[in-house]
This record gives C-alpha cells, sequence and structure tokens, in this order.
C-alpha cells in the first residue's frame, strides 16, 4: 500500500515538472498559434541565469527567479520584434525554421559560456529537504516546482477566460481578420504573448535548475516532449495540459517501481503514450 | 462626418479603387452599389485601416485617419459589419458581444446597457446566448456581426452585405435594425447587393463600377435611374 500511494506522490510531483515546462509554449502554440521550436532553449537560457546568479553573485533561485523570468521574456519581446513578427504571415514552416534557428544560437551561446563543464549543477540547501510522513518521502522542491506549476496554470486560465488581454489572445487565434475588425492590435498581442510565453519558458528553466541540472542540450526533449503534451492535451486546452501531465507523470513514477529497469524506459513509455493518443485521437484527449 | 478624397488603392500592382471620393454626412445612412468585383470590399477596408491607400486621405470627423491602424480607428468610433461575417467561432455569443465594446473607452463602460440594446434588435441572440458562436446558423451569425458592430457604440458603422445569405425575413429584421440604429445617431456607410432595399432606405447613393465611382446622387433618384434599373434592378 505504501509502495502505492508513494508512487502516486512521486507521479503527481513530476507531473508538475511537466506542466511548468510545458504552460509556456502551450500559450504561444495552442493559444496565439505561434510555433515555436526555441522553448526549451528559452528554458535552458533561465536554468543557466539562474546558476549563473547563484554560483557567482551568491543569489538563490527562489530570488533570482523573478529577474530571470523578466530577462527571459525581455528577450522574448525583443527576439518577437526583430525576428518572428516578420515571419508570422508567412507559411508555418517559416516560423519552425527561424525558431529552430534561435535555438542554435542559444545553444551555441550557452556552449561558450559553459565550456568543457560537462554538466552545472547547484545545491541550495533546501534541494534535498524532503519530508516524511507515515513513510512517505516527499521532496520539498519538487512539491514547490508542482505548486507553482498549478499556480501558473490556474491563473494563466483566468487571464485567457476574463482579462482584455486575455480574450484577445483567443480572439487573435480564431480570426485574425476579426480581431482588426473589432480593433484588436494584433502586433501587439502577439509580442505580449510570445514573450510571456518563453518568460515562463525562463521561469520553468529556473525551477528545473533546483530539481536538475543544466547543459547546453537539455532544451530540445523539453521543446519535444511540451510539444507532445500540448497535442495529447489538445490545442488550446490549458486544463488538459494538467490532466495530461498527471497522466504522464504517475505513468511514468508507476513504469518505474514496479518494472525491473523500468526507469529506463520511460522516455520511450512518454512517446509511446503520445504516439497512442495521435492514433486513436488526433484531436487531444481532453478536447471539449 | 466622414470625407474621403480621392484615394487609390491597389493590391500589389493592380489598382482595384481608382480616385474615389465619398462623403458621408453625420447622422445620415449612404449606401454604395456596384457589381461584384467593383471594389466596395475594398473601399470598406480601407476606411477601416486594414488596407492602406497608396494616395488620397479619410478625414474622420476633422481628423486624418489616411493609412491609420484598424485598431486606431476603431478606437475613435468607426465600427465594421465585415464582408464574411468573421465572428470568433470558439467564443460565446456573450464573449463576441463583449469584444465588439472591448477597445471602445466609451461603449466598453456602457457595455451591459448597449448589450439590452442589441438583444432589443434581435432577441434570438439572447437566447443563445451562451452558445458558442461558431455553431450557430448562419443567419445567426450574421445578426451576430450586426450586433457585435453596435456594442461599440459607434459613431460610423461600415456594413458589407449585411443580407448576403439571409432569408427575406431575416433580411428584414436586419434592415429594420439598422434603421433603428440609425435612429439613435449611428451613421451607416452600407454596401449592399439588395440594391432596391439599401437605395430605398439611403440619403444618398453612389454607383461604383470597376473601381470607380460613376453616379452620385440622392437614394430615390438613383432608383428611378434608367442606368440603375437595367443594371441592378433587372427592370
Ligand atoms: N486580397 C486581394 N488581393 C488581390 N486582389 C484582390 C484582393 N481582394 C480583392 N481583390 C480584387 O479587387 C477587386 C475588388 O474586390 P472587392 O472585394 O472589393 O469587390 P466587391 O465589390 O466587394 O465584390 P463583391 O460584391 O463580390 O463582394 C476585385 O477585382 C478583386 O478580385
Ligand atoms: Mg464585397
Amino acid at each position: 500500500m505504501n509502495t502505492f500511494i508513494q508512487v502516486l506522490v512521486n507521479g503527481i510531483l513530476q507531473s508538475g515538472t511537466y506542466m511548468i515546462t510545458t504552460l509556456g509554449l502551450a500559450l504561444a502554440v495552442g493559444v496565439v498559434g505561434i510555433l515555436n521550436l526555441a522553448h526549451g532553449e528559452f528554458l535552458m537560457v533561465g536554468a543557466f541565469l539562474s546558476i549563473i546568479f547563484y554560483t557567482v553573485f551568491g543569489i538563490d533561485p527562489l530570488i533570482s527567479i523573478l529577474i530571470v523570468s523578466l530577462l527571459i521574456l525581455l528577450l522574448g519581446i525583443g527576439t518577437y520584434k526583430i525576428s518572428l513578427k516578420k515571419v508570422l504571415d508567412s507559411a508555418e514552416v517559416n516560423q519552425l525554421l527561424l525558431t529552430f534557428g534561435i535555438s542554435i544560437i542559444l545553444q551555441n551561446i550557452a556552449v561558450l559560456y559553459s565550456g568543457s563543464k560537462e554538466v552545472m549543477v547547484i545545491n541550495p540547501p533546501y534541494r534535498d529537504l524532503s519530508w516524511n510522513i507515515e513513510g512517505i518521502g516527499i521532496s520539498f522542491s519538487k512539491t514547490l516546482v508542482f505548486i507553482i506549476a498549478l499556480i501558473l496554470v490556474i491563473t494563466l486560465f483566468y487571464i485567457l477566460n476574463n482579462t482584455k488581454v486575455g480574450k484577445s489572445m483567443r480572439a487573435v487565434e480564431q480570426n485574425r481578420y476579426g480581431a482588426y475588425i473589432v480593433g484588436i492590435n494584433a502586433d501587439r498581442i502577439f509580442k505580449i504573448a510570445f514573450g510571456v510565453s518563453v518568460g515562463l519558458a525562463g521561469l520553468a528553466g529556473v525551477m528545473l535548475s533546483i530539481i536538475l541540472y543544466a547543459t547546453p542540450f537539455i532544451g530540445f526533449n523539453y521543446t519535444l516532449k511540451a510539444f507532445a503534451i500540448i497535442m495529447m492535451a489538445g490545442m488550446g486546452n490549458l486544463r488538459g495540459i494538467l490532466w495530461s501531465s498527471l497522466i504522464l507523470g504517475i505513468i511514468e513514477s508507476a513504469l518505474g517501481t514496479y518494472v525491473p529497469g523500468g526507469t529506463g524506459w520511460s522516455e520511450g513509455i512518454f512517446f509511446f503514450i503520445i504516439l497512442i493518443i495521435l492514433l486513436v485521437k488526433p484531436e487531444g484527449i481532453f478536447k471539449k | 462626418m466622414l470625407k474621403i478624397e480621392n484615394i487609390n488603392v491597389f493590391y500589389g500592382l493592380v489598382q482595384a479603387l481608382w480616385d474615389i471620393s465619398i462623403e458621408v454626412p453625420e447622422g445620415s445612412i449612404v449606401s454604395i452599389v456596384g457589381a461584384n468585383g467593383a471594389g466596395k470590399t475594398t473601399l470598406m477596408r480601407t476606411i477601416n485601416g486594414i488596407i492602406k491607400p497608396k494616395s488620397g486621405k479619410i478625414i474622420y470627423n476633422g481628423i486624418d485617419i489616411t493609412g491609420k491602424d484598424s485598431n486606431y480607428v476603431v478606437s475613435n468610433g468607426i465600427t465594421h459589419v465585415p464582408e464574411g461575417r468573421q465572428i470568433f467561432p470558439k467564443m460565446s455569443v456573450y464573449e463576441n458581444l463583449e469584444i465588439g465594446a472591448m477597445f471602445i473607452k466609451d461603449a466598453w463602460e456602457k457595455r451591459k446597457e448597449t448589450m439590452e440594446f442589441v438583444f432589443s434588435l434581435f432577441p434570438r441572440l439572447k437566447e443563445r446566448i451562451n452558445q458558442a458562436a461558431g455553431t450557430m446558423s448562419g443567419g445567426e451569425q450574421q445578426m451576430l456581426a450586426v450586433a457585435r458592430a453596435l456594442m461599440g457604440r459607434p459613431k460610423l458603422m461600415l456594413v458589407d452585405e449585411p443580407s448576403l445569405g439571409l432569408s427575406p425575413a431575416l433580411t428584414l429584421t436586419v434592415f429594420d435594425a439598422l434603421k433603428k440604429a440609425n435612429k439613435e445617431g449611428v451613421t451607416i456607410l452600407l454596401v449592399e447587393q439588395n440594391v432596391k432595399k439599401s437605395l430605398e432606405m439611403a440619403k444618398i447613393g453612389y454607383v461604383l463600377e470597376n473601381g470607380r465611382i460613376v453616379m452620385k446622387d440622392d437614394g430615390k433618384t438613383l432608383l428611378a435611374n434608367p442606368h440603375i434599373k437595367k443594371a441592378y434592378l433587372g427592370v
């Protein structure tokens, strides 16, 4: 019984990582329709900045998180203005090429910085902190990631459905021409959405720097997984992201515990589940 | 209220509007009639700021809005019932209406009141207030497009073929709504394929042919004109 609860707890906490790394991309891809292949690299830059702030200036990630998110949000707005803006009206493959290019540039910059260091890890005092409740271990930092992810999903959901800027984002995606007709400044909306999207990626990077490690090459895997979760959830469906992350997290955790050598397959299983879902229900399982 | 002076509009290298001048007096209904491809929609989009004219001027209440972006034009009280409705399909009727008022300061403050007004014009929309707009019938969507434009409490409303695809009964409802809005003080620039109806209710009519204005007169006079009768009324 205890093992089962532990599996559940680990799975739920793992889902926090999926949520937090996917949320930003869900805003760009699912809500306003920008295909950003550099999502994971913005995340990686966030993790790097967090590590730099900690090792060079001694600033804790939980404090630098605000500065880093803001910096990456501005980086996103800059990226939008000088490049992305120009390709939004052309074929989608141009967005893919452009953002792929950006991902390589960010990777190279990170390589220049990290040089020969293989992986970068930081050890804030709470890194390995965990509670033990009735024999169930609960990691503090993973709980923190989960709670922040949950708050962000709910906040974004609220903003999209209840504020002018959120409704404008949905309007722009549903009917660009209609958006112009009612007086929406579509350019401004894309700029904000993309800025917030990569800002959230940066924030995710900081959180991951607490529980995992960073190299210049961690980005692509996150981009791929985030795209997969968005497909599973159904485009533009934030609630679906929550459920999808939970399902994937719990399956992954169960596999690691109950199947000998199961952790080794977790990546494979992740994409296997996604593949099955795409075959059976291509519009996403949580699409209303 | 609106004064268009000698505008020329191009799609790439192809000229769509030639030296167009039009005047819309405050409080009036002005109709533009013309065959398919004459350039009516192009004219509406140019006023709205979606297309920029190559030359000429558009003056609205004394301010030059030539080449301004649509969000600027809309925020100044010009709303648009576009060709093809262009509603937001995944939003509810309520949200579509709300968004029609969202970017015009005065309209946003009075949105509750305005919504009562548009529901009095189109009770059907009130019945479907929570339905996703994309799942409504074509006629209902057209009513929504008109209602959304009214939600902006426009000073000037650009109306592009509101009766397209509507049954005769619904056409009447929509035209009645336009007349009522006009009585409430909304100036209307109307483009219609239903030439008879639109010239009947218009103070002034313009005839647009191949991107050029070929005639201008008051609505009733144009209706009696032999060329109009032959070309547009099939008499
Ligand atoms: N986006 C575009 N690119 C190139 N040419 C265009 C474009 N839109 C319209 N045109 C051309 O401009 C001319 C005027 O088109 P417009 O849509 O303004 O006509 P219209 O009077 O509204 O016709 P209808 O009654 O069929 O709606 C047409 O010859 C059309 O082919
Ligand atoms: Mg037209």
